[in-house]
């Protein structure tokens, strides 16, 4: 679900952006942040991404 | 200078779309589900595009390009893009011991992670060319009609993912690390 969840952001922010520049750039960073953070957590615990 | 800045950013969309419609393909067709780092690089890829769709959807609104807009855009590519570089790189680095077949099926030779590797890389060279493009921006009206049906595009072509990334984690919040079946179905 956690995918999911950055989809809809990207969605979300492609509809700030669509409607004005006020809220797309905060869900943009907010989105990067949050999926940097989803990686980094991965790298740093045993392996649970990929193999 | 400004229709082709336009063009240039309507292409990267269109090249994204069909990546990702690509990517797609592979999963329905050959019924390779992607793994969890693989839906991570499709939303790096997916966040890649929001930047040249900031440039048309501004240029659409304020009825010009302003080098402001390239400038933003350009940066929201790269930011992205970069991003995408750890998830495809951490996942070459993965694979790359003698021996190790691999995750997937490759395609010309390359496995989807490599490939998208080499897709974020040209990302942020081909950013770096259109923020020099940027010197020779004209601020002045520009009418640019495909805008509307690329961005739909975009939308539809996520949509499409959410939908599968749903139906295939079911109701976890990940999702194992190599997926077999759609959970959501049982």
């Amino acid at each position: 679900m956690v995918y999911a969840v950055f989809m809809l952001l990207v969605l979300l922010t492609l509809a700030a952006a669509w409607r004005g520049p006020a809220l797309e750039l905060p869900l943009f960073l907010v989105t990067v942040a949050w999926v940097l953070v989803h990686l980094v957590l991965d790298m740093t615990s045993p392996l649970s991404l990929s193999f | 200078m400004n229709r082709p800045y336009l063009a240039a950013a309507t292409l990267n969309v269109w090249v994204l779309v069909l990546v990702l419609a690509a990517a797609f393909a592979v999963q329905l067709i050959l019924g390779e589900l992607p793994c969890p780092l693989c839906v991570m690089q499709r939303v790096a890829l997916m966040l890649v595009a929001l930047g040249p769709l900031h440039i048309l959807l501004r240029a659409r609104a304020a009825g010009t390009l302003t080098c402001r807009d390239a400038a933003v855009g350009n940066g929201i590519t790269i930011l992205a893009a970069l991003l995408g570089v750890i998830a495809s790189g951490r996942q070459v680095l993965l694979h790359i011991l003698p021996g190790d077949a691999g995750f997937g099926a490759p395609v010309l030779g390359l496995h989807l992670y490599t490939w998208c590797l080499i897709a974020f890389g040209c990302q942020i060279a081909a950013s770096a060319v259109m923020l020099l493009a940027t010197a020779w921006i004209e601020e002045k009206p520009v009418a640019w009609r495909p805008t509307g049906v690329t961005t739909l595009a975009f939308a539809a072509i996520v949509a499409a993912n959410l939908l599968s990334v749903v139906a295939e984690a079911g109701f976890n919040w990940d999702l194992p690390s190599d997926p077999v079946r759609y959970l959501l179905f049982g």
